[in-house]
């Protein structure tokens, strides 16, 4: 399963490979395709690979396994990140198998072992982390969650140029990253994501959809600070390099009225780009999973045509769009 | 007031005055000869041949003598007749018809008459003053202005001479089924004047005379009828697109024409399609080069490079990759003959539909990968595939689990 591409057609992702020792047994782990011709290679996890035990009475009895994981995302620069779970400990009580893993973001390393990102050491089962996305910066967002803390702690999670933070803020959800254009001399780099509804709020009247709308963080390039702008239409779907900002009404429209609605965020101001993409009445555009590339976007339609009444249900990519960058002054 | 006989039929009206059409009628005539009381009027609509009776019907009375005037008031005739003849039956024959009556009341009370009113389509039973304020031909002067000036109120020109010129546009060529490249622009001027005053909000017809293509809307959308007709604007302008017919070599001739109830006048324009010039170094043949080596020409004119066509999988020599008769520069699917709805004038997005399945990453060579579920809609076994300039391949499994 492919999560992700970069510019020399190298792809990432997941795929089943044999436990080594383990004839006949498989699991899914993060994996590297030098290109569409090419195997995948084995990205390995932060679990030990074991050469003994394949029963479950024996993993049970043998807590440091392989493990499985995810490669999410590679930049030009050919670094990947993604996600490791591993099992920590399990129990037998009363005969049923528990068991106790760690899941940890992770940037992977072809023909190495996986490197932790942190925060938290590798069996503390407390802290979880996930990448989401990468920047061809090297910046890594994703989300973390500390049970260590009090109150307990689930919000974004940072790793610029390693180090992790959680500046992003416990009430977003980044679905995307991008450097910030060369001839921005404000910001760093873009981060697109979903800002969750504050759930000390009083109810809205009429009810509000269960998510609040997209935010860009624009990192600024001389502090720690991030500037956040509000994208007043749905679910953040990404972010191009050239610093479009996809998103999608699809999760604040009601039941009634399901039909997503697409904006792009550029020069400051949000525009309604549906029609752009439909410009007739009586096509049905049923939905777009949309993933930010450099310039394009990608997802799945299904859209029936007006004249001959055929629908598709494929997947599609959206091209041609514009270089066009975003305003750097407003905040 | 002329009378209308007919020999040998020994009925016939005296004489008829302009019939108001629902108040005060006054039929005012003189029967004569025999004459065979209750018997039911008749009206002939002499625009359609078809019978109506007055509503409510109205017959001669008992009594009524040859020279008994009748004063028929408030009937209903029909509202699309604006002249008829009035009959009366006699012994199972009809009588000599009357004179030509024309209605002549104003129903509405807004100061067109009804026969006005119904000439130039107009609603006689409009009770407020929009209609008598309305233009509809644009030309700044209201209906009610029209009629007493007694001026068609669907003419813009109302004897006014139009000259019409070529502004830009003629003499162009494109390929075969491609929009010629500029817009065809005239110009509508009043005649006479010096320097030419710019005639705003004339109508003028674009029409194909020859060469079978297809006129567009400005934003090069294909006009559902062969004619069409625009207002100029503010500078006197009116402006159309040009999509070429389908075969090579066609010289076309497209018309401007500017037309009022008295005169027109016409301008043409030409154009010609061609085929697309072979490739550099080519030697004439299409298929010697390769459109890789010149990325940023455009080969079959369709209005996209050929490192678009490439990028997005249509075909750089061929202008309607699809073939589905929608060029491939206005196609939003340029490389799917089952969906090609248009691209919207001057957007810059274009939906690619590349297959079953859905994308989960693209990059910057307009690459992408993505996956295809089996059938049964699981995703435990779904299969990878990669996508590159219009090709899918699949992704190598892990060996040996043949999934991705």
């Amino acid at each position: 399963m492919p999560y992700g591409l970069n510019d020399s057609g190298a792809i990432v992702g997941e795929a089943e490979f044999e436990v080594p020792g383990v004839s006949g047994t498989y699991n899914v782990r993060a994996a590297h395709w030098a290109n569409a011709d090419s195997p995948p290679t084995d990205l390995g996890s932060l679990g030990k690979i074991t050469t003994t035990g394949s029963t479950p009475e024996a993993k049970a009895k043998k807590p440091d396994e392989w493990g499985t994981s995810r490669a999410v995302a590679i930049n030009n620069n050919g670094m990947i990140v993604g996600t490791s779970t591993h099992l920590v400990a399990a129990d037998i009580p009363n005969g049923i198998y528990y068991p106790v893993t760690s899941t940890k973001a992770v940037r992977f390393n072809v023909g190495g072992k996986p490197t932790l990102l942190g925060p938290g050491k590798k069996d503390d089962t407390a802290i979880s982390n996930y990448v989401s996305a990468l920047s061809e910066g090297g910046v890594a967002v994703g989300m973390t969650s500390d049970y260590h803390t009090s109150p307990d702690y689930t919000g974004a999670a940072l790793w610029d140029n390693g180090v992790f933070s959680k500046a992003l803020g416990e009430d977003f959800t980044p679905t995307g990253i991008t450097t910030a254009p060369s001839d921005d001399t404000r910001y760093k780099y873009y981060v697109i994501g979903t800002k969750k509804p504050d759930p000390d709020a009083p109810a809205p009247d009429p009810p509000a959809p269960a998510e609040s709308g997209t935010r860009l963080k624009l990192k600024c390039k001389d502090s720690d600070d991030f500037v956040t702008k509000t994208l007043p239409i749905g679910s953040a779907l990404g972010i191009t390099t050239d610093g479009f900002a996809f998103t999608s009404a699809y999760s604040e429209l009601s039941a009634a009225s399901a039909a997503p609605a697409f904006h792009e965020w550029v020069n400051g101001n949000d525009e309604d780009i549906t029609s752009k993409f439909f410009p007739h009445d009586g096509v049905v555009f049923n939905g777009l999973i949309a993933q930010a590339g450099n310039g394009m976007l990608g997802g799945s339609i299904a859209v029936t045509d007006p004249v001959t009444g055929k629908t598709k249900n494929d997947a599609a990519l959206i091209s041609n769009v514009e270089v066009r960058t975003v305003a750097h002054g407003d905040t | 007031m002329p009378v209308w006989r007919r020999p040998n039929s020994g009925h016939r009206f005296g004489h008829t005055h302009d019939l108001p059409r629902r108040r005060n009628l006054a039929v005012s005539h003189r029967l004569r000869g025999p004459c065979h009381p209750a018997q039911p009027f008749r009206i002939a609509d002499l625009s359609t041949g078809e019978w109506h009776a007055l509503s409510p019907d109205r017959t001669i009375p008992p009594t009524a003598t040859a020279d008994t005037p009748l004063d028929f008031t408030d009937p209903v005739i029909p509202a699309t007749v604006t002249e008829y003849r009035i009959y009366y039956t006699f012994g199972g024959r009809f009588s000599a018809p009357s004179n030509v009556v024309t209605a002549s009341g104003d129903s509405d009370r807004d100061g067109l008459p009804d026969w006005w009113e119904i000439k130039y389509g107009f609603n006689v039973h409009n009770t407020d003053d929009a209609e008598a304020d309305a233009d509809p031909d644009q030309d700044g002067i209201a209906n009610i202005d029209e009629f007493l000036a007694g001026t068609d109120p669907r003419d813009y020109y109302n004897g006014k001479l139009p000259v019409i010129t070529l502004e830009s546009g003629n003499n162009q060529e494109s390929p075969a089924g491609a929009w010629l490249p500029q817009p065809l622009t005239v110009k509508v001027t009043l005649k006479g004047t010096n320097p030419p005053v710019a005639l705003v909000n004339a109508p003028v017809t674009f029409a194909v005379a020859a060469g079978r293509g297809k006129i567009g809307t400005a934003d090069q959308v294909e006009a559902s009828t062969p004619t069409v007709t625009l207002l100029t604007d503010d500078l006197g302008h009116a402006q159309v697109w040009y999509h070429q017919p389908t075969h090579a070599r066609v010289r076309s001739r497209i018309t401007a024409t500017a037309v009022s109830a008295t005169r027109s006048a016409r301008t043409e324009f030409h154009a010609r399609t061609t085929t697309p010039p072979p490739p550099p170094g080519g030697g004439g043949d299409p298929g010697d080069g390769e459109p890789g080596d010149d990325p940023d020409g455009d080969w079959d004119h369709d209005g996209l490079t050929n490192a678009e066509e490439e990028a997005i999988g249509s075909d750089p020599q061929n202008a309607n990759s699809d073939d589905d008769g929608v060029p491939d520069g206005q196609d939003a699917m340029p490389a799917d003959d089952d969906i090609s709805f248009p691209r919207a004038g001057a957007a810059h997005y274009a939906l690619i539909d590349i297959g079953p399945g859905s994308i989960n990453a693209t990059n910057g060579k307009g690459q992408a990968v993505g996956t295809v579920p089996p059938a049964d809609g699981s995703t435990a076994d779904a299969t990878a595939f990669f996508w590159d300039k219009g090709q899918r391949k699949t992704c190598k499994a892990a060996n040996p689990c043949p999934t991705a």
